[in-house]
Parts: structure tokens; sequence; C-alpha cells
């Protein structure tokens, strides 16, 4: 009996398609905008969580606005460390140019390196590249003035050389001066070519080796959440007060903000209308339901007439505002759906959108349609069915 | 042919009580012009019996098949419908009786425009809760009955007056009702489209359907068992025409 109603339901709202297509129009609409909303929300952040991860969103990057030159002073670090905001930071160098190759390395215990090159970092370059040590430590500022001959190896490089625990002062061949190993790095999360590396303090690298004339420097700055824009601004002034223009500074758009931005005065506003248009769209469920008891009492008194009792007309009814919200909830999700991916296209984005949006949207649109039924099935079930035969 | 139109036996009559009897009914509208549709019916139609129901416009014979088939109720009086006191019907109850065991024809045929014509007849059956596969094949078989065995999947519209009028007859008859109420079956209809209709009626009268019939046709009237003509909501003789009929004329109310 109740599929057979349903049945009824359907088929009085296909056959007045148009009606029934404006009756959904508001569910629809509603239905659209929240789920587009969402859907594009969505996408965006984890765009956005995609391109500002948290390790990019705390690192500032530096680096000579002219090639050739060395526009970092020697306590760089120290410069550094005084910014508000700064965890760590220092500069770096390659130095496969001054003629190290990997073979220069020759194990003083057993086996031969290969494939191993030599960077030059200050201590601060090295604790903002986010090294973890598997063996020793690093070295520090101390070891920076004096130009300690120490070495830092990666994992890789180590295994190479067989070298597994600095404990009994294992040393390195790095060109033709002998480096004491004081610790070996397990990972490497801003500088991963570490792990193929030896590395040793720049003031020592400098004396025993010099620098190239095209030497390359980089600033590496580990900020905390959020200063990264500001750490970019002030350090070019930190460093360099008399020349800023001499170096540049990377960082990441803040991402907060523009998640903010995103999420506050769009989203809100958005959000808000959705509900609006989607309590508008009941509303109009509502109202043509009325509209059609009115409209349709000659049907109804023939279904009394035929032995319809007031339940069924009522339900049919119900049914008739539920499969209208349900549909329009699905129109608007087919349409929103259809919205976020040509969005996610248009700018090269990955389509994300949450599983229960998908859930939630007819769902939505039935229960508001059965709700907006409710006046229509009372008033269709009340009518008297002699006096609607006759009209 | 009695297959489709004759009655199914009811295990909730009381087949020792007759079919319909009214004691003293009275149906008032109140308003701009109050009327007494119905003043004081008395009235008994037993099972087999066929009733026309003559009278000028306005004498309360629409009233009278209202309440006869349960669409209105009486202000006053009793109406025992198979023995049993219908004010005392839930809403359930009386639709229940209207989908199996009433059936209507209505001057204006109140087809379903949108629907298909096979659709309006098993509507019908739908409403006596008949699963699906039985609803088609009786309404199909009701509609060969009346002659329109052609015509399942026309829309009414593209019927002929007479057409529309048999469809609803066949939608009557489908779920095999106990009485048939049938208002100016033809009043809407010109003497050739009618004759289908008329010969229909016949048909049912020889099958011992309980027919109640409101007319203004003589032709209809004259092949009617009885006769009984109304003036002012009341039941009177109308010797203009055949028949034997029985009147209230000892009207205790
Ligand atoms: N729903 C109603 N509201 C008010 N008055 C009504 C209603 N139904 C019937 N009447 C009045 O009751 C009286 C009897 O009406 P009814 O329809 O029973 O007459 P009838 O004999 O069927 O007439 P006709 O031959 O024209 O169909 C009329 O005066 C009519 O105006
Ligand atoms: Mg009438």
């Amino acid at each position: 009996m109740l599929i057979d109603i349903a049945a009824e339901a359907f088929a009085s709202l296909t056959q007045r398609p148009l009606r029934t297509l404006l009756t959904m129009l508001g569910t629809t609409l509603g239905i659209a905008a929240f789920v587009a909303t969402t859907g594009i929300m969505s996408t965006a952040s984890a765009q956005i969580g995609r391109q500002f991860d948290r390790l990019k969103a705390t690192q500032v990057l530096l680096q000579a606005s002219s090639s050739g030159q060395d526009p970092f002073p020697v306590d760089t670090d120290a410069r550094l460390a005084n910014l508000h905001g700064v965890r760590a930071g220092g500069v770096y160098t390659a130095l496969d140019r001054v003629g190290l190759s990997p073979r220069a390395f020759i194990a003083f215990s057993s086996g031969t390196a290969s494939g191993g090159s030599v960077l030059a970092a200050t201590p601060g370059a090295v604790a903002a590249s986010l090294p973890r040590l598997a063996e020793g430590r690093a070295y520090d500022e101390g070891a920076q003035q004096r130009g300690d001959r120490v070495a830092l190896l990666g994992r890789v490089v180590a295994k190479q050389l067989g070298i597994d625990q600095v404990d009994n002062f294992p040393a390195v061949l790095i060109g033709d001066r002998l480096y004491l190993v004081i610790g070996i790095i397990d990972a490497d999360a801003r500088l991963p070519d570490i792990l193929t590396s030896a590395v040793i303090p720049v003031s020592s690298a400098m004396r025993d080796f010099g620098t190239a004339p095209d030497q390359q420097f980089q600033g590496l700055v580990d900020v905390r959440p959020g200063s990264a824009a500001q750490v970019a601004r002030e350090s070019v002034f930190a460093l360099r007060p008399d020349m800023p223009d001499s170096l540049q500074a990377l960082a990441p758009p803040d991402p907060s903000t523009f998640r903010n931005v995103v999420e506050n005065d769009v989203a809100s506003l958005v959000f808000a209308s959705s509900v609006v248009v989607l309590l508008i769209g009941a509303v109009v469920i509502a109202n043509s339901g009325l509209i059609a008891v009115i409209e349709r009492r000659h049907e109804i008194a023939v279904r009394r007439a035929l032995g319809a009792k007031r339940s069924q007309v009522a339900g049919q009814f119900l049914f008739e505002a539920g499969l209208t919200g349900l549909l329009g909830g699905m129109l608007g999700l087919g349409g929103a759906l259809l919205l976020v991916v040509a969005v996610s296209v248009a700018r090269e984005w990955t389509a994300t959108i949450s599983s229960w949006v998908v859930w939630a949207a007819p769902l939505v649109g039935v229960t508001l349609g059965v709700l907006a039924g409710v006046p229509a099935a009372f008033r269709s079930a009340r009518g008297d069915i002699s006096t609607n035969l006759r009209g | 042919m009695m297959l489709v139109s004759a009655p199914l036996p009811d295990p909730m009559f009381d087949a020792a009580q007759p079919l319909v009897r009214l004691e003293c009914v009275s149906r008032h509208f109140y308003g701009a012009a109050p009327t007494r549709a119905l003043d004081g019916v008395t009235m008994t139609i037993e099972r087999g019996e066929s009733v026309a129901v003559v009278g000028r416009s306005g004498s309360g014979k629409s009233s009278l098949l209202n309440v006869l088939g349960l669409l209105d109720r009486p202000d006053s009086g009793e109406y025992f419908l198979a023995g049993k006191e219908t004010s005392l019907l839930t809403d359930g109850q009386r639709s229940a009786w209207r989908a199996g065991r009433i059936g209507f024809v209505f001057q204006s045929f109140h087809l379903m425009p949108r629907r298909s014509v096979l659709d309006n007849v098993q509507l019908a059956l739908m409403y006596a809760r008949a699963p699906r596969e039985e609803r088609i094949a009786r309404a199909t078989a009701a509609l060969f009955r009346v002659g329109l065995g052609r015509k399942l999947n026309a829309m009414p519209t593209q019927l002929s007056g007479g057409e529309q009028q048999r469809v609803s007859i066949a939608r009557a008859l489908v779920a095999r009702p106990s009485i048939l109420l049938c208002d100016e079956p033809t009043g809407n209809l010109d003497s050739q489209t009618s004759e289908g209709v008329l010969r229909l009626l016949r048909e049912l009268v020889d099958d011992g359907v309980t027919l109640v019939v409101v007319t203004h046709d003589p032709g209809v009237a004259r092949f009617m068992r009885r006769v009984i003509s109304m003036r002012d909501g009341r039941l009177e003789n109308d010797p203009e025409l055949d028949g034997f009929w029985r009147t209230n004329a000892d009207r205790p109310c």
C-alpha cells in the first residue's frame, strides 16, 4: 500500500514536470549553494594543506640578489637568532665545485665512499634543516668560530664508509684534511641531500678549501608558525643593514591568513545564505502544496470516493513533498559537484568533497520536503467529499 | 459477464437485513439560502433491486445518493448499511466500504484526466488493497466488459463522452461492489452516445446488481424495477412513470 501511494505521488509529480521543477528550485539552489561552498572550501583547504604544509610554512630561504657575491656576514647565525620568531638559522653551501669529489673520502677504518658530496653549513643552518641524529651530536657555534675539523655524516655516506658509531672517534679525509666525525644524521626534513653528504663548519671549509668565484651561499631559517612573512621582511635588514638589497628572502604566503579569509568572510556568508535559500525552498514546497490541495480538491474527492482514507490522501501529499525535496536535493548536489569539479579543473586543484556532504544533501532535501508537506497533508485530509465532487 | 459485475459475498453483511435502510434521514444546508436537501427520508432497498430516483432539479436526488454512498453524513436520522448504523463508522471503515462495497458513476465522469484509462480503473482497486498484477488483470477485464478493451492505454480526453462514462462504469464495477450508485449517468451524453451506457445499465439490472440511478432520462427509468420520485427533499409517487414504487406516505418524521 505504501508503495502504491509512493507510486501515485511519483506519477503526480511526473505529470506536472515543469511545476515539479519549479517547486524543487529553492531546495535545489539551497543544497547546491551548501554543497558547492563546502566542496570548494574543502578542495581549497586540502590544496592549501598540500601547498603550505607545516614544514614549508615555517621556513624562510635567503639568497644573494646577484650571483657571485657572498652577502652573508660572518655572524649570520647570531643575527638571525636575535630576530623575533626565529628558532634557528644559518648559511650553507655545497663544496662540490671546489674539487672535492666523492672519491675524496677515505675511511680511517674500512670501506670506500662513492656518490658522497661535501656541504659546508653553519650550526644554525644545520639546526634549521631539522636533522635527526642517530649518533653523536651536531657541532656548535664554538666549533664554527674556532674552525674545528669536525664533520657530520649523512646516514647513506656513513654506511658506505663503514662508520656506524662515533664513540671510537672515527675520522674521514675530506680533500687532504682529516675531519673528526662527531655525529651521524639519520634523517633531515629540509635538506634531504645531507644523507649522502658530509657536513662541515663553513669556517673550516673556507680556511681549508677557500671559495670558488661563483660559490653559492644560501640562508636557511627555521621560524615559528605564522612568523615566516615577518622574518622574511626583517632578516635582510638584520643581516645587511648597509645593503638590504643584496639579499633576497623567500617566505611562503601565510596559509593561516589565506585560510581565514576563505573560511570567515566568504564561507560564512554563503553558508548563511544557503540556509536561507533552503528555508525559502521549504516555504515554496509548503506553499505550492497548499495551493495544490485547493487546485486538486476534485482529484482528492475522486480518490476519497474510490475509497482512499484520509491518511492515504495525506500520505500521498507528504510523499509528493518529500520526493520533491529529495529530487531537489539530488539535483542541487549534482549541480554543485559539477561546479566543484569545474572549479578544480580550472585551477588545477584536486577536487575534495567529504562523503558526509554527499549523504547529507538528499537527506536534508527529503527532511525539509516532508516537513514542508505537513500543512498540505493536513489540509488535504479535511475537505468535504460531496462538495468537492460538485465543484 | 457475471464474473465481473456480480457482487462478492460479504461476511460482514447481515444477509437477513436489507442492504439499505434509511430512517427519517435529513440533510440540511445552512447559509445564504438554507435548504432541506433531504427532509425525513425513510426507505429500504433490498439486494438486487434496481431503483430509479427521479424528481425536479434541486429536489435532493444527489444529496440522497451522497448519503447512500457515504460521501456525506445525514444531520439526523439513521442510515443502516447491511444492518450497520453508519454514523458510528470511523473514516477508515467508511473508506473501506467505499473502496470495496460501493461503486459510483457520476454525471461528469470524474476521471483523472492525466492517467490512462487502465490506470483510472485499477486505481479503484488500489484503495481496495488489491496487489498490482491483480488490479491490472481485473481492470482489463472490466474494460473489456464495457466494450473498451481496445482503449486501455488511451487518455480519458481522447475518448467520447459515452466512452468516458463507460470507463467510469468499469471503474465503479471493478471492485465488484454490493451497490452501484449512478448520478445522471447519461446526463452529459446525447441520445446516441448514451445508448451504450443504457445497454450496460440494463445488463447490470439483469445481472442482479443492486443499482440506484438518479436520472432525468425516461429511457433509463423505464427498465429499472422501481422508481422513486423526490420533491423538496421528500419521497413521493410519480404517476407519470411506469413501474411499482413505494412511498413514505405514512411518514413518521
Ligand atoms: N453542498 C451544498 N451546500 C449548499 N446547498 C446544497 C449543497 N448541496 C446541495 N445543496 C442544495 O440542496 C438542494 C438539493 O440539491 P441536490 O443536488 O441534491 O439536488 P438534485 O435533485 O440532485 O438536483 P439536480 O437534478 O439539479 O442535480 C438544492 O437546493 C441544492 O442547492
Ligand atoms: Mg443532482
